[in-house]
């Protein structure tokens, strides 16, 4: 930690105004006109690669508004917040997206929910709020009561379709067969080749940062967190945890840790199965989707048997777990996981014959290395393109130190790279499962102490299935969480789709998007925007229906 | 490995849809269904109802009657098993129950008799939870037992003001 | 004469009634087996087909009016094909020249298909026929290669001469091949539902359609699986079949040809069934290039028969 204060200091210099150093990481404040500068630093003088915008409405702790700026420094095992403090009268702040690409949502996302201006944004578009949200209501200021519905305005959008004559623009969503959750990509082809992509989403609002913030308590939380994805749940309510935990400077006893391992790499299994069944169903080989799916079962029913239910486990408080996993237990998990193994094996061989299948995945969907790290993108689509990156070693958490595991790098940046990182690590996971069942401590699984300080800061990472998963928090008053950001990693991932999709075939468009193993749960997860109930047209069913079919 | 092995596979493993709800389906022990309230054992203290993230659980006084009821409503309920965690004498069950559909609004409720205060008759607990914490801390002081939190503390704050008087 | 006819019409109306449970057997035995579920009831496709005829038909505004004409030809024509199939080895509407009319009902219907689907106006389905436009040049091109064999060695264009006279040689048989192959393309199910491919273009041409006209539409698919598959066992096994059924005595004589070209049919539907379950979908530069790849069978086909093998 202290190397890391001092590199700061050697690159910045005086342009830090003052430091503090939490657990995992180096928060650092700056004035927003050095604030350029200080990512600049970051970014080409020590190799940090953009994490996560956060914007807090800080007036209840020191009156003005904060802008923090997370970047990681994978080979130092730290995470570098750069904050900024605005003024509470007209929070205005520079944009940084032209020097890191990858910043360029959260920037519009600090402005839609916080009213926080970002100056010389390339993209100002509303990106959360839909197209008839009252100006200046900003949902996530204090002032902002969870319970109210605001009006619609005039609806008036700042999304134009770009229309061309050779360039026709093929609508995937919001409902489309292919997608499983509503998300809007237009894609522009020309021909056969798509030439340019525009995303919409964030379609799926649920108030969850929101709803943290007001209505919960420490430990509901976690359950909530749960929820915020269907299938990496356990990913949000480990990394939630961890982050109350670095900020109260909690201690979790080793055997929680372990159960904690176990259960993620439990989920990591059986999201990576998901994933290749989709995979399959969308190159068209649905023999592949029903068999992938067949051999997940017994996975969820491992999940059930070793927490109580089959997705959202419930097993996580602040401190630690709340069941322990027993001798039977642990018994049947390593029978269930050898069959799955040896399922899983003949899977993946039996894939190797369908020949159609791997020459579509093949040279499709590129994305370069250097676009990779611009855009910040994590997890297998990272790996995918030669960066070697995974929160498990380079900010390890719970017991991954304790569990020797390979991390499968491929440089071929395509879709099959892909592919095959997703195949490797499930091996690697059943592995660890082993090593963790293996070493597993006795102990306690709750930790005596769980008192929560008022106004700490908390930093934590999550290597989920789709990348790493970050959540920030600010500890409050009454058992409450003052602030709760949380980003998942589809959301880094997603617009480095306007680089894969660029000239590529049309039949490899659904397979690029699938490729990435987009979580639309998990990125679309702040405020609630009830527009249906409030846009209720008085027509009659006839005209309704006529404008449906236009 | 040719693509045939998709065909082997499939003869060796066979349909392996279950004719769920016609064949019975196993359900692995600890697997967390619909919580079973005791009424008989619950002394209203709202430690449940406290916990409970979504609110299934709420606990309302109704002074006109004098009772408190806890108020158990499963459409609410995320089966998270906080409620029978926390409750201090068991009496919340979590069952392996998951087949939950019904056709009506059903709520469980359960009724308790409230304590009213004898200096100003403001109702501050149940009965049962009275006796709960007697039974804990012996006989108690005999003249607070029957006060309110706030009568409480004025009588203790007077007992320390007017000398050699109240408790001690 | 009439008693002809009238036999005609039943086998005809036969076939019809069967084609729906075939699908059933192919999605509840085969597709779902191999993929080891349950699977619907083999009267599912019926159950689908009588729903869609009780919905509402709905025409988008930007659609011409050969959008509604389009399913009804090409579940028509495909119906027409079916009657020129000579089941009793003496078909009353034979004729020398009904080889060609038989492809020429064939093909036509493949192209009202997707002409509907073109007309709708949705940028889907334009993709998709688009697509199966293609396919459908490559694919044709097999066709006429092996009917030009299968002619030549016969020296006739007339399927009841070419289907009881037994040619046995080198490039008939490469020809024969060369049928089944097509029959796999042409049956639209995987690796070539390119044109219906639903993940990727949200089932393409069909995307417009709906109630009875997507009955048709999907009827007519139905058929035309059924006759590409037909076809290639009358060409190819008709002779033997023809060898077997004349020990048998006149009365059942062309009965018995009627139900084995049935049943051969039927089974060789379910093994081009199996043969699409294990692939994944090619992707349409794929499918072109492995259609182009076994066009040469075919050309090799023809030389031979052209050099007198």
């Amino acid at each position: 930690m202290v190397d890391v204060v001092k590199l700061l200091y050697d690159v910045l210099g005086v342009r830090i105004l003052r430091h503090e150093v939490i657990k995992g990481g180096v928060i650092i404040d700056v004035k927003p006109e050095d604030l350029g500068d200080v990512v600049r630093g970051i970014t080409e003088g020590l190799g940090g690669i953009y994490t996560v915008v956060v914007g807090v409405d800080a007036r209840g702790i020191d009156g003005k508004y904060h802008n923090i700026y997370v970047f990681s420094l994978d080979n130092l095992k730290t995470y570098i917040l750069i904050r900024v403090r605005l003024s509470p009268e007209d929070p205005k702040v520079e944009s940084i997206t032209p020097i890191v690409k990858g910043a360029n949502w959260g920037e519009r996302e600090v402005k839609d929910l916080l009213g926080i201006n970002v100056l010389g944004h390339p993209d100002p578009r509303t990106l959360i709020l839909p197209d008839d949200w009252p100006s200046n209501t900003y949902p996530l200021r204090k002032e902002f009561n969870y319970y109210v519905r605001p009006k619609p305005s005039n609806l008036g959008s700042s999304y134009v379709p770009k229309r061309s004559e050779e360039v026709v623009a093929l609508p995937y969503g919001p409902y489309h067969p292919l997608l499983h959750e509503p998300e809007y990509f237009e894609l522009h082809i020309k021909g056969e080749t798509v030439v340019d992509v525009e995303y919409r989403g964030f379609h799926v609002h649920r108030g969850i940062e929101k709803l943290g913030e007001s209505r919960l308590t420490y430990n509901q939380i976690p359950f909530v967190a749960e929820r915020i994805c269907g299938i990496c749940g356990f990913v949000h309510s480990v990394c939630y945890c961890q982050a109350v935990e670095n900020a109260a400077g909690i201690e979790v006893p080793e055997r929680a840790l372990y159960i904690r391992s176990l259960v993620l790499e439990v989920e990591r299994i059986h999201s990576h199965l998901l994933w290749l069944g989709v995979a399959c169903h969308v190159l068209g080989f649905d023999t592949g989707f029903m068999h992938a799916w067949r051999i997940r079962e017994p996975v969820m029913y491992l999940a059930e048997l070793l927490t109580g239910s089959r997705k959202t486990y419930g097993i996580n408080l602040v401190g630690g777990v709340r069941r322990d996993v027993n001798k039977d237990s642990i018994e049947k998990v390593v029978k269930i996981l050898k069959n799955v193994k040896e399922e899983y094996d003949y899977f993946v061989r039996s894939l190797t014959s369908v020949k159609e299948v791997i020459k579509r995945l093949e040279g499709s969907g590129i994305l370069p290395k250097s676009e990779a790290i611009s855009y910040g993108v994590l997890g297998p689509v990272a790996r995918g393109s030669g960066l070697k990156r995974d929160v498990r070693i380079d900010h390890p958490y719970a017991a991954y130190k304790d569990v020797s595991f390979k991390v499968p790098i491929y440089s071929g940046c395509d879709n099959m790279s892909r592919l095959m990182i997703r195949v490797e690590e499930v091996y690697e996971s059943i592995s660890i499962i082993d090593q963790l069942i293996d070493k597993l401590p006795s102990g306690p699984i709750m930790s005596e102490d769980v008192e929560v300080p008022e106004f700490k800061e908390g930093f934590s990472g999550v290597e989920a299935p789709r990348g790493e998963d970050v959540h920030y928090v600010i500890t409050g008053r009454f058992s409450k969480v003052y602030r709760w950001k949380v980003r998942a990693p589809s959301y880094n991932n997603i617009p480095a789709l306007k680089v894969m999709l660029h000239e590529c075939p049309l039949s490899d468009a659904p397979l690029t998007i699938a490729s990435i193993d987009p979580c639309f749960s998990c990125t679309d997860r702040l405020v609630v925007v009830d527009v249906v109930s409030g846009k209720k047209f008085k027509v009659d069913f006839r005209t309704l229906a006529r404008r449906g079919r236009l | 490995m040719s693509r045939l092995s998709w065909i082997k596979k499939a003869l060796e493993v066979g349909v392996v849809t279950r004719k769920y709800p016609f064949e019975h389906v196993e359900i692995p022990e600890g697997s967390r269904g619909l919580p079973e309230f005791d009424s008989s054992k619950c002394i209203g203290c709202s430690a449940c109802a406290n916990v409970c993230t979504p609110d299934a659980i709420r606990v309302i006084d109704d002074l006109n009657e004098g009772v408190r009821r806890v108020e158990y409503f499963v459409g609410r309920c995320i089966f998270c098993g906080r409620c029978a965690e926390v409750c201090p004498v068991s009496a919340i069950k979590i069952t392996k129950e998951f087949e939950l559909a019904y056709k009506d609004e059903v709520k469980f409720i359960i009724e308790l008799k409230l304590v009213k205060c004898s200096n100003c008759g403001k109702s501050f607990t149940t009965t049962r939870h009275l006796n709960y914490v007697l039974g804990k801390v012996g006989e108690g002081i005999p003249e607070l037992i029957t006060l309110c939190p706030d009568c409480r503390r004025k009588l203790t704050i007077n007992s320390f003001i007017t000398p050699g008087g109240g408790i001690v | 004469m009439i008693g002809q006819y009238l036999s005609l019409v039943i086998m005809v109306l036969i076939i019809t009634v069967l084609i729906p449970v075939l699908d059933g057997i192919e999605r509840k035995f085969i597709r779902a087996r191999i993929q080891s579920r349950v699977g619907p009831p083999i009267l599912q496709t019926y159950y689908d087909l009588i729903k869609l005829f009780r919905k509402e038909l709905l025409v988008p505004s930007t659609a011409s009016k050969l959008f509604i004409i389009a399913p009804m030809l090409s579940f028509s024509t495909s119906v027409a094909a079916l009657f020129i199939i000579p089941y009793t080895l003496s078909n009353p509407l034979s004729f020398e020249g009904d080889l060609i009319l038989f492809i020429y009902l064939l093909i036509f219907s493949s192209i009202t298909a997707l002409l509907g689907g073109l007309s709708s106006g949705n940028p889907f389905a334009e993709v998709s026929s688009s697509r199966e436009l293609s396919l459908l040049m490559a694919s044709e091109l097999l066709l006429g290669l092996s009917i030009a064999v299968i002619a030549l060695k016969h020296s006739s264009l007339s399927l009841s001469k070419i289907s009881s006279t037994p040619v046995i040689t080198p490039s008939t048989v490469l020809a024969y091949i060369t049928l089944l192959y097509y029959a796999f393309i042409k049956s639209a199910r995987t690796p070539y539902d390119i044109a219906e491919a639903e993940p990727e273009i949200a089932s393409g041409y069909l995307i417009e359609y709906s109630g009875p006209l997507l009955a048709f539409a999907i009827l007519g698919n139905l058929v035309r699986r059924y006759l590409t598959t037909s076809f290639f066992v009358i060409v190819s096994l008709g002779p033997l079949i023809s060898l077997i059924t004349s020990v048998i005595p006149t009365p059942i004589k062309g009965l018995t040809n009627y139900v084995l070209i049935l049943i051969l049919s039927m089974l060789t539907y379910l093994v081009l069934g199996t043969a699409s379950v294990i692939h994944g979908r090619y992707r349409v530069i794929h499918a072109l290039d492995s259609v182009k790849k076994y066009t040469c069978i075919p050309i090799i086909a023809l030389t031979l028969a052209i050099v007198g093998l």
